[in-house]
């Protein structure tokens, strides 16, 4: 996974609808979703609760600008 | 050269374990070459893009496939001759075979290809020459000098339709060499329904009446419906011309309901019906986890129903072993 | 044309195929005799058409993708045992169909979906079609296109030209540190091209700097947050960059329309990962984009040299980021590097020149009403921006950036038209940057309270009843009606950028999806939505219009009247920099506050 994560220029979002009682559940739940694959660097960039859950999006960054890059590097044949 | 060509009704009838048993059979004495003529559609290797190499060829055979698959199966082989044939994979070549291995063999696939192919071998003074089938993929047989087909419960765990279906390949293969009487109406193909009655009012006049194309069921029994005595002489150019029919039970029934009104059906080039090889495995089908599973009708009754309705040798292969497949097409 | 070929196009499905309609279309355009069989005619049937038609060609189609090899493997056997295939060509197309696997079951050609017309017709004809090419060349947008800049209102023409020649004859005599580092740049720029040494030039740059850039020149220290690339980071990037040049098959976002152009902003930080970003946006359809620069480059006297990155928002400017970046661009891309802030503006448009920009934008207004920094600085260093830019042939837009603030866009267009035309008697190219933006003054007014056409609308249409000049809403259009929520504000800045196509804009600047997203960088692929999001409303919209309410046209007078009453109240106070001070052009009220950056160090003497 890592090799692969290399390639992703700067961050990984995932975007899903939660059933949950409140914004507050739904981003703790994104939270855990997101380390459990593995993610650092995880911010919610967009959580609303309406109706039966949220539409939520987290981030983690792979890449901060100043980091040193893995797709920089000479691509690899998969 | 003797050209055999492996014919198989379904996926999973044992043509390729057929296939190299013809290959182990005769590599022992003389020149062997090893063709196919279609693709089956199995799944392609993940990295080459390449169909799967299927045939495990001995080293001195000659191969003729794709230029893109020469280096691509397990086999080292040599290219002895290019051509400017284009398929997708690459241009043809005939390549030797220094190094037993699996191929990937991506021939001919079309009659006149696989023909200038059969000269060429001649040529190099191969003896046999294989030519390996596909799904889909019958025309092209006609360049050979017989068949072996291959069928079994992958065709349909229906006893009575296997036999059926293997009952009619044979009897279209059995039919007699002619050229019919004079005077005689040359046709290209007859495939559609109108033909056959357009036809059927010319025929009075003619004795025989040649087809150089396909022949299909349909218009054939519009045709032999509306003859009338004395009946004309049906040629057709070979086996094949005939196969390619949307029903071969009804073609094989049409064709014995006007031998029994006292018409005969010929064949220009005969392409006999070598054996029939038969394979009791089938891949069951599991709905309830969508996955298949190996299955087995009884072989000795799938034998048994097949062989007892043509008079074609019929061999289990895996049963019975290589000896009676060496001895029926004369191997040795 | 070549010879007319006989076609018979039939479906192997049971169903109509509208693709073979529409090829046939093309053929019988193209000259070609076509026969469609319907949907319903057996394999038999169709090669006895065949036979029958004499056809020279025949396409085949099946969309449906169950059993689909071996239908058409057997179609083709049908063919050859008729006799029949070495006198027609055989091509098969579908949703289900790729061009090798067609080959290999014995079709000479296969299309799968979305293979356009002219494949068909070329394979009919014989000949081969070559698809537009990766890489390949195309032009670059024009933003300034054929402008003539013609004056449609006298009395505030009259008036901007008083203001004018105040300006220039008040910067005659003064001069600033950002006016005498841009001279020295400018020489060792001149230096260093020809192989010299220039760092005695280089001391006399850093004696005129701040102590944190001068350091860099002195002790080779650098700004804390910045770090210097390594050697093995530039290899790769060289690398990485013809590996990506060589893949690019940009689309294009305009479909029927030839304007607006778009741009894509810039920034994350490390001209590295800029690089990676611009990629995305070029070949998701951006005709040029945008440096944006760290907002303490505004407050610092002098520029670093050599490759840095920086942690955070904003790229720094050096001259070595610069040719970095534009190296790395495409040919057809075009690149603004904005110097309308701070005080580094002179050297700005220098680098920007030396470094192959297309474009760059100068507001003295905003960058002494907005963003800090002081205005007498910035006027002396505003009017040696824009003679640069003539100098090097670059075009600057003028953007109104103090709405933002909470100046009315009366003013902030009273500020930017004196800019513009300072720029058109100095022999530059100004263009107008309005905003589409949900603007402080809207709020209170409540002048979007029912939809964001009227006044966005009224603003070009205020402009063009002054001034024919090409006009480039920013910054980004749709700013601050956007959410974090990707959907919400991709459809924000799609159909903002609808309304600009409609009003016949000559560019837009648009923003990303992440544009509201203040938790970390924006993410590459947050491009991409927006430039889809345009896309798609060009081409939903075509050249069909949005049409404004009666109260656009309404405003648009409002703010004409307006912006004279403004630009006389600058004439009547008789001086520039003193009429920003007493607020003629935004008060402290609406959220102007003069800068204090660069204060006092507006010399007299050349």
């Amino acid at each position: 996974m890592t090799q692969d994560l290399d390639r992703i220029v700067d961050a990984l979002d995932i975007e899903t609808f939660i059933v949950c009682r409140d914004e507050e559940e739904g981003m703790e739940i994104m939270r855990r979703i997101m380390g459990n694959m593995g993610l650092k660097d995880i911010d919610i960039v967009f959580c609303q609760h309406l109706g039966p859950g949220a539409r939520v999006r987290a981030r983690g960054y792979i890449f901060r600008s100043g980091d040193h890059y893995g797709w920089l590097k000479e691509e690899t044949q998969a | 050269m003797k050209v055999l060509g492996i014919a198989g009704t379904a996926k999973n009838t044992g043509k390729t374990t057929t296939t190299v048993s013809i290959i182990n059979l005769w590599s022992r004495h003389r020149e062997l070459a090893v063709t196919s003529i279609g693709y089956d559609g199995e799944s392609r290797d993940n990295v080459t893009g390449l169909p799967k190499p299927r045939l495990l060829v001995p080293a001195g055979a000659l191969v003729v496939t794709a230029s893109r698959c020469v280096g691509a199966g397990s086999a080292g082989i040599e290219v002895l001759t290019k051509t400017d044939i284009g398929t997708p994979l690459g241009k043809l070549v005939i390549g030797r075979v220094q190094k037993a291995g699996l191929v990937v063999m991506a021939g001919p696939n079309n009659e006149r290809a696989l023909k200038y192919f059969i000269h060429k071998l001649e040529q190099m003074g191969i003896s046999l020459l294989l030519v390996d089938g596909a799904l889909g993929r019958l025309a092209p047989m006609s360049a050979t000098q017989g068949l072996v087909l291959a069928t079994g419960a992958s065709r349909t765990t229906d006893m009575d339709r296997l036999a059926r279906e293997s009952s009619a390949f044979a009897a279209l293969f059995a039919l007699p060499v002619g050229e019919g009487s004079e005077p005689r109406l040359k046709q290209g193909s007859l495939l559609v329904e109108k033909q056959g009655e357009v036809l059927a009012a010319k025929a009075a006049n003619y004795s025989t009446l040649e087809f150089s194309g396909v022949v299909d069921v349909k218009p054939l029994a519009a045709l032999m419906a509306q003859l009338q005595p004395p009946l004309a002489d049906i040629v057709v150019r070979d086996p094949v011309k005939l196969l390619l029919s949307q029903d071969l039970v009804a073609a094989a029934d049409l064709l014995r309901e006007y031998q029994g009104r006292g018409g005969r059906v010929l064949v220009r080039k005969q392409l006999p019906l070598k054996v029939i090889t038969v394979n009791p495995f089938y891949p069951d089908y599991n709905e309830a986890n969508g996955e298949f599973s190996p299955a087995y009708l009884d072989a000795v009754e799938v034998h048994r129903t097949i062989a007892n309705c043509v008079s074609t040798p019929v061999i289990d292969v895996v049963r019975q072993g290589d000896a009676e497949l060496a001895k029926v097409l004369d191997l040795q | 044309m070549s010879v007319a070929k006989k076609v018979v196009l039939a479906p192997l499905d049971p169903v109509h195929d509208i693709g073979l309609k529409m090829i046939r279309r093309g053929l019988d355009k193209a000259g070609h005799s076509t026969t469609l069989f319907p949907p319903d005619y057996s394999p038999q049937e169709i090669v006895n058409g065949i036979i029958e038609h004499e056809a020279d060609v025949v396409l085949i189609s099946r969309t449906l993708g169950y059993g689909v090899e071996e239908i058409l493997a057997k179609f083709v056997d049908l063919v050859d045992a008729a006799g029949i295939r070495d006198r027609v060509k055989l091509g098969v197309g579908g949703m289900a169909i790729r061009a090798e696997l067609a080959a290999e079951l014995g079709f000479d050609e296969g299309f799968g979906p979305g293979t356009p017309m002219e494949a068909a017709v070329a394979f009919v004809e014989g000949r081969e079609y070559v698809p537009p090419k990766a890489g390949a060349q195309r032009d670059k947008f024009d933003v300034v296109g054929a402008s003539p800049y013609n004056w449609k209102n006298n009395s505030i023409k009259g008036l901007l030209d008083q203001i004018a020649q105040q300006i220039i004859s008040w910067s005659e005599d003064k001069s600033s540190p950002g006016i005498e580092r841009a001279k020295i740049r400018e020489e060792i720029i001149r230096l260093e091209d020809m192989g010299k040494d220039a760092s005695q030039l280089k001391k006399e740059y850093a004696s005129l700097s701040d102590e944190v850039i001068s350091d860099s020149y002195l002790k080779g220290t650098i700004h804390p947050q910045t770090r210097r690339l390594e050697q093995s980071e530039l290899d790769s990037l060289k690398q990485y960059v013809e590996r990506t040049q060589a893949r690019m098959n940009p689309t294009n976002v305009r479909h029927t329309l030839d304007k607006p152009g778009v741009f894509s902003q810039y920034g994350t930080g490390c001209p590295f990962m800029d690089i990676a970003h611009i990629k995305v946006a070029e070949g998701w359809g951006a005709d040029g984009v945008i440096h944006f620069d760290p907002s303490w480059g505004a407050r610092t006297e002098g520029f670093m040299e050599g490759y840095l990155t920086h942690q955070q928002d904003g790229s720094v400017i050096t001259p070595q980021n610069l040719q970095a970046i534009k190296d790395a661009l495409m040919g057809s891309t075009l690149w603004q590097v904005r110097a309308h802030r701070g005080l580094n503006t002179p050297e700005t448009v220098v680098l920007a020149g030396h470094s192959g920009a297309d474009l760059t934008k100068i507001n003295i207004c905003y960058g002494a009403l907005g963003a800090g920094t002081e205005p007498a600085r910035l006027t002396v260093d505003g009017v040696e921006s824009i003679k640069l830019a003539a100098k090097y042939n670059l075009p600057f837009d003028v953007v109104t950036n103090e709405e933002l603030c909470g100046v009315p866009a009366h003013k902030a267009f009273a500020g930017m038209l004196i800019v513009a035309n300072l720029g058109l008697i100095l022999g530059a190219q100004p263009i107008l940057q309005p905003l589409f933006c949900y603007s402080p003054e809207v709020m209170i007014n409540e002048t979007m309270a029912d939809n964001y056409i009227d006044f966005n609308a009224a603003k070009i249409l205020a402009l063009r009843e002054i001034i024919d000049a090409p006009i480039w809403p920013g910054a980004p259009i749709g700013f601050l009606t956007q959410s974090e929520e990707r959907v919400q504000s991709s459809v924000s800045t799609g159909l903002h950028a609808a309304l600009a196509a409609s009003l016949g804009v000559n560019a837009i600047s648009i923003a990303t999806s992440d544009e509201a997203y203040s938790g970390g960088p924006i993410a590459a692929a947050s491009r991409v939505d927006t430039l889809k999001a345009v896309k798609e409303n060009f081409r939903f919209f075509g050249q069909a219009k949005i049409e404004p309410t009666p109260r656009a046209q309404q405003w648009a007078a409002e703010m004409v009247t307006q912006i004279e009453e403004v630009l006389r109240n600058v004439v009547e106070i008789g001086d520039f920099v003193d009429a920003m001070y007493k607020g003629a052009l935004g008060t402290r009220d609406e959220g102007a506050y003069p800068g204090r950056a660069g204060k006092d160090t507006v010399s007299g003497v050349k």
